[in-house]
């Protein structure tokens, strides 16, 4: 409570005591009383209050522009929203984020606003100049707000999800290039397999995290349908005339990008499907980072006991009980992050699922999830890349001559000369314990150039180099 | 704000990051771990690693600071750990010094008090315990050096060798998830009766309400009003016996496991001595897991807790679903119920009073049905001797737990309490409905039951004065077979068709 006292607002359920300070009113204080059930509040969400501010800025523009509004009164709304979008008044959104969200944020907005602007005019708080519903809310409902909020947050934050996708990519490229000539061995059900390079294997994680990157590009241009001017259910009644015609030039002058009115605003109050596609695009790029967090941690087990075959930098000590262990703790994060943001996709889908008729679900998980969706990659992708991926270094010993080792290196000897041969020799290496180009020496089954060449890690990683082989070889090729 | 990014860890960064934390001047100590040595700002508690793991893990907007409860069953673990270390220094090889084991538990008994808030900064995303029980470590460790040589460092106590003897975070942090998970079930069993009560009180009120019950949104045919509340009572009641019957397997421990079950780095005796300390200090009879191994690997009792977290979450919502379609309307509706108003609905259209409390179990319910997701695929993360250390699925579940406890209160008194009944709408959709002509049907054959349900609905009649009119139904049984209160009782509609069938056949 305010040092400063109280004072007594109403709404049409009665009268309630603030305190003096805070400049939301009644419906703020009375739903942040009823619906608090957790202590996350949308004051931790400044971006998308921020948004609300941004729309009730250019609806008093509009509203201005078509003479519905006093331009003194316009004006003053135009400034307390410019606080609002600046921050000023984060604390006034108490507002626990589930059920927070549709009519008491976008009431909490217009009581915040109203309250300031109506100081910027009067002196005092109060409802005598600007009326939260009958001059900030003009032309509005919480039904377009809210989707139209979520609108202007998910392509700007969608933004950050793509500077961090940058560094990501950048750290991903640098690798690639940097390990193409270290040959490793590849596997398949955690199997040995045959060779690849480790350029090759952050090769295809680049390629994978490109894609995503022009997908979630892509997507980003889809938000920017404003559902301003549907009011309560999409037919908008309580709109004032000339409203509709001005409302998406004055929101693209406050966004600082184009945005048109929705074709059909009725589809726009009700479906959530934009926003479970968008998601469903974060949750592919989320699953692809955890996958390549999965495989560092398998290349870097051991030190001593495990596939060993690169270094992660240490970002702490690992353990509390066994000294000088370090442990993948930044992949580990991310595969959390791949969990979570899974999660949150099937909480998204869930509530998807709910509101009936005019209006869409409640944007408890909706925001909840995206939000926290957009914090695990935006923050987590730019943490993985510089804490972990730039570091990363090789460990000799655990890639070349394992790869050497591989009993599965016969498979170009088989292309060649038969299956049959293929599997003598690698029958011969297991056995014994040598590689499969001493056991071919050995039973001179190939002479000293066709084994140098048979054998060679790095024409064995390289496409056309083998193509070339099967040229060199086609006299010789007994299949 | 300045930030902690990783790139910026040079003394200047770090003192503009704290001053402008602290709106203060700073002043700077120097500590040291296995990786080098940081500065931090002397009045901070904790330590080196807690400073590294800043900005390293900072993936979510959540820290161990919003979870009180969880940072105080830490402490009252390595509060025990204190005092079975002192002990085991009775079999003169090892253990720890009486006053060290003093200045420690004293030091836990602060922060269980709350005095340390804000002193575990640590990030929720971090993936298993080692950075939080190092947070604690580093806290305890500069206090309890404190209160034995009136500064903070580590030349009396030290955070590995003394505040962590005989533990280690894969021992100490699934203990303390087992005594948060037993009292957050507590808890939630303390809000369930309140629920029940609440229902069945209306259950009672409503006994005597007929209304029509419903299948796949189409009339169906008559009960009570009561009788419906009475599901909703049944799966709160079994919900709540299978919170009770699953929160002992909570009261089991790690201590004595160390880092992988083989209990190595134990100091002799201190098993022995930990978990009658344990109990002691936490108020719950608190036993070791039977297995360690078993323990350290799975995590099959959290993913069952989740369950049964969501099959409450999953009845409750199944309410409130029930609650928002009977009170449509005022006006073009169901309007079988009537719900308190919380608040104005609509910013927009005056005098609209939405379903407020419901819609907030609803995204309550969605929420708990997504951690219990989280709680699934975290089974997937753990590799062979160390399971799902994912701390993210276990706060998910602490989420899930203290939204649940938090909302069930809200809803009873705020909503479900103030409920009332529309009887009169309800009786007349209980007469009208066309479906009973059901016993029509039953008693004079299918075909008179489908001749009284059609006229009854072309002509907007119900099905007795149908039936009455075209004298398809003897007068002297309409009004038994018609009779609402009858047909909602099981046992009373099989005596009224007994009479019936008597009737018939006296007539025959």
């Amino acid at each position: 409570m305010s040092s400063k006292g109280t004072r007594i607002v109403s709404d049409s359920l009665g009268t309630m005591e603030i305190p003096e300070d805070v400049y939301y009113g009644a419906q703020t204080a009375r739903a942040a009383s009823c619906l608090d059930v957790y202590n996350i509040t949308y004051t931790q969400y400044p971006s998308y209050v921020a948004a609300h501010g941004k729309i009730k800025k250019a609806c008093a523009l509009a509203n201005k522009d078509i003479g519905a509004l006093d331009p003194a009164k316009a004006d003053a709304i135009c400034i307390a929203c410019d606080e609002v979008i600046a921050g000023k008044f984060a604390a006034d959104f108490p507002l626990c984020v589930f059920r927070g969200a549709g009519t008491p944020l976008n009431m909490a907005a217009n009581e915040v606003i109203a309250n300031r602007a109506n100081e910027i005019l009067t002196g005092h708080k109060g409802q005598d100049q600007v009326h939260p519903n009958t001059h900030v809310n003009m032309c509005q409902s919480s039904n377009d707000v809210s989707p139209t909020a979520k609108m202007i947050v998910v392509y700007e934050e969608l933004g950050r999800v793509l500077e961090s996708l940058d560094i990501f990519e950048a750290s991903l490229a640098a690798k690639a290039e940097e390990f193409k000539d270290v040959v490793k061995m590849g596997r398949t059900c955690l199997q040995d397999a045959i060779p690849v390079t480790l350029g090759q294997e952050f090769g295809g994680w680049l390629a994978m995290i490109r894609r995503n990157k022009a997908r979630i590009i892509e997507e980003r241009k889809r938000w920017n349908k404003s559902q301003l001017g549907a009011t309560a259910i999409g037919t908008g009644m309580g709109c004032m005339p000339g409203f509709r015609d001005r409302i998406a030039a004055r929101l693209s002058e406050v966004c600082g990008r184009e945005i048109v009115t929705d074709d059909n605003l009725f589809d726009g109050l009700q479906s959530a499907d934009a926003l479970v596609l968008m998601h469903a695009h974060l949750q592919a790029l989320g699953i692809g980072v955890g996958r390549i967090a999965h495989e560092l941690k398998l290349m870097t087990s051991g030190p001593r006991a495990g596939f060993g075959e690169i270094v992660l930098p240490a970002c702490q000590p690992g353990s509390s009980i066994m000294p000088g262990k370090v442990n993948p703790v930044i992949p580990d994060m991310m595969e959390q992050a791949q969990q979570k943001i899974c999660a949150n996709h099937a909480g998204i889908a869930l509530a998807a699922c709910t509101g009936e008729f005019e209006l869409g679900p409640s944007s408890a998980l909706l925001v909840r999830g995206f939000f926290d969706t957009v914090d695990l990659l935006a923050k987590g992708m730019k943490i993985f890349a510089e804490r972990c991926i730039d570091g990363i270094t090789v460990r000799p010993e655990g890639c070349g001559d394992v790869a050497a080792s591989s009993t599965a290196l016969s498979t170009m000897v088989s292309a060649l000369f038969g299956y049959e041969v293929g599997t003598r020799i690698a029958h011969i290496a297991y056995d014994e314990g040598i590689t499969c180009k001493e056991a071919a020496l050995r039973e001179k089954l190939l002479t000293q150039e066709q084994a140098d060449d048979l054998f060679d890690l790095h024409t064995l990683t390289d496409c056309a180099k083998m193509e070339e082989l099967y040229i060199k070889y086609k006299d010789v090729r007994s299949v | 704000m300045p930030s902690l990014e990783p790139s910026k860890r040079n003394k200047d960064d770090v003192v503009a990051f704290f001053t402008h934390l602290y709106c203060r001047e700073i002043f700077m100590r120097i500590e040291k771990d296995a990786l080098g040595t940081l500065e931090l700002p002397d009045e901070t508690y904790y330590g080196i690693q807690t400073l590294r793991s800043l900005g390293n893990f900072d993936i979510t907007m959540r820290t161990f600071n919003d979870f009180p409860q969880v940072v105080r069953a830490i402490a009252e673990v390595k509060k025990a750990c204190a005092l079975a270390n002192r002990d085991a220094a009775a079999t003169g090889v090892g253990g720890l010094d009486a006053d060290v084991s003093e200045a420690i538990c004293t030091a836990c008994d602060e922060i269980i008090a709350g005095k340390f808030e804000g002193q575990f900064p640590v990030n929720l995303s971090r993936g298993s315990g080692t950075s939080i029980n190092m947070n604690l470590n580093e806290v305890i460790g500069n206090r309890a050096n404190e209160i034995l040589t009136g500064h903070k460092g580590m030349d009396k106590v030290h955070p590995n060798t003394h505040v962590n003897m005989s533990q280690s975070s894969n021992d100490i942090f699934p203990t303390a998830e087992h005594i948060v998970f037993y009292r957050e079930i507590g808890a939630l069993l303390d809000a369930l009766p309140e629920l029940i009560e609440t229902t069945r009180a209306k259950q009672q009120e409503f006994s005597k309400v007929v209304r029509l019950g419903r299948t796949a949104l189409q009339d169906a045919v008559p009960m009570t009003m009561g009788q419906m509340f009475s599901g909703y009572v049944a799966v709160f009641e079994r919900c709540k016996a299978r919170l009770e019957h699953i929160r002992p397997e909570f009261a089991t421990g790690m201590l004595g496991a160390t880092a992988i079950g083989t209990g190595m780095g134990l100091q002799p005796g201190f098993f022995d001595a930990v978990y009658p300390h344990l109990s002691n200090v936490t108020g719950i009879e608190m036993k070791p897991e039977e297995n360690f191994f078993d323990g350290m690997q799975n995590v099959d009792t959290p993913i069952i807790l989740s369950a049964i977290l969501k099959t409450l979450a999953a009845g409750l919502g199944k309410m409130a679903q029930d609650f928002r379609l009977l009170s449509s309307g005022p006006r073009a509706g169901f309007r079988e119920l009537v719900l308190p108003a919380t608040q104005p609905g609509s910013s927009i259209m005056p005098g609209k009073i939405n379903p407020f409390m419901p819609d907030l179990v609803l995204q309550v319910m969605q929420q708990v049905a997504a951690n219990d997701w989280a709680a699934t695929t975290s089974s997937m993360n753990g590799e062979t001797d160390i399971a799902a250390s994912g701390v993210m699925h276990f706060m998910g579940l602490v989420e899930s737990l203290m939204i649940l406890t938090a909302v069930i209160p809200q809803f009873s008194r705020k909503c479900l309490a103030g409920v009332k009944v529309n009887a009169e709408v309800c009786r007349d959709y209980a007469e009208r409905s066309t479906s009973l002509a059901t016993l029509i049907a039953t008693l004079y054959g299918y075909e008179v039951g489908r001749q009284v349900a059609t006229i009854a609905y072309e002509e907007g009649i119900t099905c007795k004065e149908a039936a009455l009119r075209e004298k398809l139904v003897p007068e002297e049984d309409a009004e038994e077979l018609f009779d609402l209160e009858t047909l909602t009782d099981l046992r009373a509609t099989e005596a009224m068709m007994l009479r019936l069938l008597k009737r018939k056949e006296n007539r025959a």
